[in-house]
């Protein structure tokens, strides 16, 4: 490539992956200073931001000390019928070993844009860190959860990506916290990076009469939702009332709204082998990005997305057997799932884990294997990963 | 069906104007689409400047958004064979239309062609790719070059 300049150079390295660019310091010495500085490795994380994940870490729920760490990490196969382009970047991409030892030890709670987001086993404090960088920022651990030491944080996290970059909050971490009272509301903390404190919102979050789902959470255009516990228990007269979603505003102050699910599953949502689960479905700008609901009961998956939260319209966009999507498995016993890279459905089964990739606008579905597991009838946590060199805070570079 | 189907026009920088289907553009390109759901870009009498995007850089990526726009059900082989085809130009061509896919945002061209580039470098030694992005002067001392020769033999 003739007369290239370093800084035209930089931005073309900036969308490589973090493999290469591992390899780039050695190109010149001049280089190796500006690839390790934070300006690039924003702008590259910034770039990642925009594919897909790459990589999935399948947690058992139970704290284990003899599991391979190798287990723990593990390749999403590219999407069927993907051009040959794409599966090259899907190289193996080996994370430190150092890292995967580290991560052995953690809940990993949540990751976004290359950091993670875990809980230590042992003392139960909070922590981001980047594996590929080998760089860790302590989070303040929120004093209602050194409170409860057996609880798990109920965190959302994700990393800002705004073009211009303004590194004074880059990214956002929400603890929700249940109150003792059953229902009715919930409350809301913001983690402010640059002071290390944890702020609770002035409004907190009213959830109605129902309890909250509060390990899942969904973040999308400014608002936080919440699914309602399944399956009721209360009567309301001689109803039995119908699950719900609530969304916080953080635009407008913390309003709380109710959005219904759709009506074909309210009655299935009563039934205890229901489990109802809210992910964020297509990519950002989009005009899918929507909201999604998931639905396993009996075999059955069923996927909508939302089309309009104020009438609460949804549009059914998959119901299908597990049986009849070409599983190699008789008998299979889903115990776990959620939606990834807003376009694949992640599931677990009692040996496997598998990926139904949606593609071509909804029409076409497309199943893979993930990965082997062998945590049979153990809960599982699954969390998308990929690599990046984004510093772990603004003072971290 | 009838209704004419709506053009919008791009200028390069050098002022020359090309009218393209505002499909084929709203669906590629996620500027052009902002422009267009915003309302600022007037139908009547607005052309969108490119003054970072040469005619010859200009016309390739409107014959790239054509192709995929009319094309999309067509096998993924003649696809990938017409992409490839597309890409067979230097490496200052492959340079222009990586910046004009960037700047317009067309997120599956700018895969395609970092495809190429990662390809391009794929297994490649250090001596190789500074060679292909043209680094001449690597700036390391004899020293310092020994030294991460020795540290990452597998580099090199």
């Amino acid at each position: 490539m003739a007369s290239v300049c370093e800084d035209e150079l930089l931005h073309i390295f900036s969308f490589l992956p973090t493999k290469s660019i591992c390899r780039f310091q050695f190109l010149c010495k001049s280089l190796y200073g500006e690839l390790h500085g934070a300006k690039f490795r924003m702008n590259h994380a910034q770039n990642i931001s925009l594919k897909d994940d790459t990589y999935i870490f399948i947690q058992p729920k139970i704290f284990f000390n003899n599991f391979n760490k190798d287990e723990l990490f593990h390749l999403l196969p590219p999407l069927p019928l993907s051009s040959p382009a794409e599966k090259e970047s899907n190289f193996y991409e080996q994370l430190p070993r150092n890292s995967l030892q580290f991560l052995k030890n953690v809940r990993i709670l949540a990751s976004s844009n290359g950091l993670i987001l875990c809980q230590s086993n042992s003392n139960k404090e909070l922590c981001l860190c980047n594996p590929i960088t080998q760089t860790w920022l302590p989070i303040t651990t929120p004093s209602t959860l050194s409170e409860s030491p057996f609880h798990e944080a109920n965190v959302f996290f994700k990393c800002m990506n705004n073009k211009g970059l303004d590194y004074l909050d880059d990214y956002l971490i929400i603890l929700i916290e249940g109150t003792p009272e059953w229902g009715q509301h919930v409350i809301i903390k913001l983690y402010s990076s640059k002071e290390g404190v944890w702020r609770r919102m002035e409004n907190d979050f009213f959830v109605g009469p129902m309890n909250m789902r509060l390990n899942n959470s969904v973040y999308l255009q400014e608002k936080l939702f919440l699914i309602s516990n399944s399956p009721s228990v209360f009567k309301k007269g001689s109803h039995y009332l119908p699950l719900y979603i609530m969304a916080y505003d953080f635009a407008a102050g913390g309003e709380s709204t109710t959005i219904n699910l759709p009506e074909d599953t309210l009655e299935a949502s009563l039934d205890w082998n229901c489990d109802l689960r809210i992910f964020e479905w297509g990519k950002e700008k989009s005009l899918d990005h929507s909201l999604c609901l998931v639905r396993y009961i009996k075999g059955c998956f069923t996927i909508w997305i939302l089309i309009d939260s104020k009438s609460s319209k949804w549009k059914k966009i998959l119901e299908v057997k597990v049986e009849e999507i070409g599983l190699k498995e008789e008998n299979p016993n889903v115990q776990g799932f959620r939606i990834i890279n807003g376009n694949c459905l992640v599931f677990v089964t009692g040996r496997k884990v598998y990926g139904y990739y949606c593609f071509n606008d909804q029409s076409c579905w497309g199943l893979k294997e993930i990965c082997e597991h062998k945590w049979d009838n153990i809960r599982i946590n699954l969390i998308p990963y990929s690599p990046t060199l984004r510093p772990c805070g603004i003072n971290m570079a | 069906m009838g209704s004419p189907v709506k053009k919008i026009m791009l200028c390069s920088s050098e002022k020359e104007i090309f009218s393209v289907e505002e499909q084929v553009m709203v669906q590629h390109s996620v500027i052009i689409n902002n422009m267009i759901e915003d309302g600022s870009y007037n139908h009547e009498e607005s052309k969108i400047p490119l003054d970072c995007v040469d005619s010859k850089t200009l016309k390739k990526v409107i014959d790239y958004c054509t192709h995929h726009t009319h094309h999309h059900n067509d096998n993924q082989e003649d696809l990938e064979a017409w992409d490839a085809q597309f890409l067979n130009v230097d490496s200052n061509g492959l340079y222009d239309l990586l910046m004009a896919a960037n700047y317009l945002e067309i997120r599956n061209l700018l895969d395609l062609i970092y495809g190429t580039i990662k390809n391009m470098i794929k297994g490649k030694k250090i001596d190789e790719i500074r060679r292909i992005f043209n680094i001449k002067d690597h700036g390391f001392t004899p020293e310092e070059e020994e030294q991460n020769r020795k540290e990452y033999p597998h580099f090199y």
